[in-house]
């Protein structure tokens, strides 16, 4: 018994010694990051010995069954001895750890290495993706979106040159445009009291809003007075009695806002001027010029971050420039954390014309901290089709920001639009971003054909935000998923354009997998049995050099027979759908019965 | 006589019954790809049937005499009789079943052909990106590359068939090999370990056919063989280097399987 596992023990270290020898050896390396080249190679024997791990398991298994049948075989006079079935009880239990092993090996560590591959392969090619879409934006004239580029090619490979010259080069222009250097930290405002009176939805009354403005009224604070003022008017109707109370000192603090300050060209008085023409565009609805504005007041030496106005209105364009857009900064980095690449799908609209849309994502960030609500799309594809695949617009944009939507606040028409029916969460996303600092184009997506304007800055997935996450799950290669999440897909795949047959034959391939494995050692027992030593032979050390020849035949056996095996899944799935996997079950399970039997069946 | 009886039906059994599976197999294979194509796949069975046919009768014709040598060697108490009946079976295959098949029509075209013919996933029809999204299970290398050289060889058989009765003479001199693998049955005093280095072996012989015929690092060797058969031989070979390799290589075989026999027959005769 010791000898047996010696034997092994040692074979299984030579395999997998061989199979790093033969990674180091073998040509056919593709282009990679220099630093990438050693852990390639090592982890290329892995998965080399991964791949044979079957092969060697059963071959192993094999060889020692021969040795340990030997022992007692005279014994087995009669069908089902106590000899043969304490035979089948060390075959089960080895057969155990045997299928534990594999499908460790096929389930975890096999998807693992793949997806590592992938991402070693793909480097390179992302790297000067992003150098040659950051040139392209910089000839363009898109310094900020150049910025970005060159610094996720950084992050990717700290030393290349090229993104480092771009990097230098779109700084410089980013610098020369704007008189805020470089990125600055976020601005930290006060905006607890002002967020509750910016969302309408908090219940302040008109009578308070107006007791608010005519206190900032008497204090001669003739902003805060004209935003209350303005609030108060606006979360009214004229047939109020507070309506023209509002209005009234809406308007006067609007003069007093609006005349010119007293004295000279002083500093605070420019100051002033600067803060009414922020405060002024910002009631006319331009956030973007006014958040700007705000922004480079509250960091004006003078004395802009002391300025209470300045901080809260500040805080307000930024509320209101969130509803319509997101900072292009917080993509920075986020490929680094993608959680799904290439991600396709097609939807239809929900219009009774059956028109669809296909998407396209080269890669979905989910942002951990906020439980996946909030979710970064890199370069989002968009083709919507009329219902007879006339294809009626198409749209790109690098980044958009996909949030969560509760349909609870969304309006009956919409939902009608829509189709959504039960549906309780969709995706809903904003495809147009801005600086958060630096007062530069809105980096916009670009389409082609005709499109609603309200579909040019955002965007509702008629779907469950639960289908968008599968089908995210489904990006790095169905064998990666999980089976509920596989499970779950295969139910919906038809609806987003994805063939339910693949996912259901991959399904019961995993399902079946481990019987499968447990079907094969008691066929290997039972050849063990019938190439057993004699009792009174002895394990030579020559005999050991049976192995390699096993592994071999094994090897190309097992794959040719799970090939044949995926091919009668598929049909048979084809035929039957999903009970198909009852089918596969029964039939292992009756071999399994069969070659136990058979296996205990066995005599000298 | 009961063993040579048995390796007889292993034989034909193997033959029969693995040319019906594989055939199926192939059909099988073929509809898939229709379906997965979108194509409507209800006329192709019976190109499917021959062309399954022509794929797997040669295939296991190969296995078939494997599988006997295998028997032989796990039951081996045999006689002279189930060598002579091995290569009866071998020669009778490579010599007459063969050739008959391909005068039937089966070599009309290929199973390669129609294969490589048929679609493995769904052609464009519209420009979307979704439509590749059903497809066929991907085929590991495992099992694309021993395919590949099973190509190469089939492809041979039939343009040696074609040039002659003489050129399929030499390409069949194959089954000379496969017979002689019969040899290593006594190597080692362990069934086991006999029967995994003749399957080995086996595997090494139809590798090194498709692997010349495919083309790599024997190409000049072959080259030379070529030039020098075409001035000096009586007819033409196909591959003479391949040929010339399968003969010496049945030779070796066979003086390994005459010195064994000697010397396991020497050792059990110490024994006694």
């Amino acid at each position: 018994m010791k000898k047996t596992f010696l034997i092994l023990g040692s074979y299984l270290v030579i395999c997998f010694l061989f199979c790093v020898a033969l990674a180091f050896a073998l040509k056919g390396i593709p282009e990679l990051l220099p630093d990438d080249l050693m852990p390639y190679k090592i982890q290329r024997g892995l998965r080399v010995f991964l791949d044979f791990l079957p092969a060697i398991c059963l071959s192993g298994f094999t060889v020692a069954g021969t040795i340990a049948f030997a022992k007692d075989s005279e014994k087995c006079i009669t069908k089902f001895s106590p000899t043969m079935v304490a035979n089948f009880k060390t075959v089960m239990i080895c057969s155990l750890v045997v299928v534990f092993l594999l499908t460790a090996d096929k389930e975890i560590f096999n998807p693992i290495l793949q997806q590592q591959k992938l991402r070693y392969i793909a480097t390179p090619s992302l790297l000067n993706e992003y150098i040659e879409m950051g040139q392209q934006d910089y000839d363009e004239g898109k310094m900020l979106l150049a910025y970005g580029y060159a610094n996720q090619a950084l992050k990717i490979n700290p030393k290349d040159e090229r993104a480092k010259l771009l990097r230098d080069k779109a700084q410089g222009s980013i610098e020369a445009m704007s008189a805020i250097s470089s990125i600055a930290p976020p601005v930290k405002t006060s905006q607890e009291p002002l967020k509750k009176i910016s969302n309408p939805k908090y219940p302040i009354s008109t009578f308070e809003l107006i007791r608010l403005a005519t206190e900032a009224f008497d204090n001669k604070n003739y902003f805060d007075a004209h935003y209350y003022a303005d609030l108060a008017v606006k979360s009214t109707t004229s047939k109020n009695i507070n309506y023209e109370t509002a209005k009234i000192i809406r308007s006067n603090a609007w003069n007093h806002l609006l005349e010119p300050a007293p004295g000279e060209d002083t500093d605070q008085n420019k100051f002033y001027r600067e803060k009414q023409d922020a405060y002024v565009l910002l009631m006319n609805g331009n956030n973007l010029e006014a958040y700007y504005k705000f922004l480079a007041l509250s960091k004006d030496p003078r004395r802009g971050g002391k300025d209470p106005d300045i901080t809260r209105y500040l805080a307000i364009a930024k509320e209101r420039l969130d509803e319509m857009y997101f900072f292009i900064e917080e993509t920075e980095d986020m490929y680094r954390f993608e959680t799904a690449e290439n991600v396709y799908f097609s939807v239809n609209m929900g219009g009774e014309d059956g028109g669809y849309s296909t998407f396209f994502i080269r890669g979905v960030t989910a942002v951990k901290e906020t439980g996946g609500m909030v979710q970064y799309l890199r370069n989002l594809q968009v083709q919507n089709y009329s219902g007879d695949g006339k294809l009626l617009y198409s749209m790109q944009v690098p980044y958009a920001k996909m949030l969560v939507l509760d349909t609870k606040n969304l309006n009956e028409e919409t939902k009608e639009k829509f189709n959504l029916g039960k549906i309780k969460q969709v995706p809903y996303i904003m495809l147009e971003s801005v600086s958060r600092t630096t007062n530069l184009n809105v980096i916009a997506p670009t389409f082609s054909g005709k499109v609603d304007e309200n579909a040019r800055r955002y965007m509702l997935i008629p779907m469950p935000c639960d289908d968008f996450n599968t089908i995210c799950d489904a990006s790095f290669g169905i064998n990666r998923m999980d089976l509920i999440s596989l499970y779950k897909l295969s139910n919906v795949a038809e609806k987003y354009g994805l063939s339910s047959e693949v996912y259901i034959s991959s399904l019961v391939s995993r399902c079946t997998y481990p019987i499968e494995i447990m079907v094969l050692m008691i066929f290997c027992a039972i050849m063990a049995w019938g190439y057993r030593l004699k009792p009174e032979q002895v394990f030579k050390f020559k005999y050991a050099f049976v192995l390699p020849a096993a592994t071999c035949v094994f090897y190309f056996a097992l794959k040719f027979a799970d090939y044949i095996f995926r091919l009668l899944t598929f049909t048979v799935v084809f035929y039957c759908g999903a009970i198909a996997l009852v089918f596969a079950l029964l039939f292992w399970v009756a071999l399994l019965i069969a070659l136990s039997i058979n296996f205990m069946g066995h005599k000298n | 006589m009961k063993n040579a009886v048995a390796v007889l039906g292993v034989f034909v059994g193997v033959l029969f019954f693995g040319t019906l599976i594989g055939d199926a197999i192939f059909i099988i294979y073929g509809k898939l790809s229709l379906f997965v194509a979108g194509m409507d796949d209800s006329g192709h069975l019976f190109d499917f049937f021959i062309g399954g046919i022509s794929f797997s009768l040669p295939l296991f014709c190969i296995l078939a005499s494997l599988m006997s040598i295998l028997y032989s060697i796990r039951h081996p108490n045999g006689s002279v009789l189930t060598l002579v009946f091995l290569i009866v079976l071998n020669a009778g295959v490579w010599l007459f079943v063969l050739p008959e098949a391909f005068s039937l029509g089966l070599s009309r075209s290929t199973a390669f052909e129609l294969l490589s013919s048929l679609p493995n996933e769904l052609e464009s029809t519209q420009t979307t990106m979704l439509e590749t999204t059903i497809r066929l299970p991907d085929a590991p290398v495992a099992v694309l590359f021993p395919l590949s050289l099973y190509s190469e060889i089939l492809t041979s058989a039939v343009t040696s068939w074609k040039s002659g009765y003489l050129s399929w003479l030499s390409f069949a001199s194959i089954f000379l090999v496969f017979t002689a693998c019969y040899g290593l049955k006594n190597l080692s005093g362990w069934k086991l370990l006999s029967g995994a280095w003749t399957a080995v072996v086996y595997g090494l012989i139809l590798f090194f056919n498709g692997y010349v015929r495919k083309g790599g690092i024997f190409d000049e060797a072959a080259e030379k063989v070529s030039t020098f058969w075409n001035k000096h031989g009586f007819f033409p070979i196909e591959e003479p280097f391949v040929v010339a390799v399968n003969i010496v290589v049945a030779l070796v075989l066979l003086a390994i399987g005459i010195f064994l026999f000697i010397y396991r027959r020497k050792l059990s005769e110490e024994g006694m």
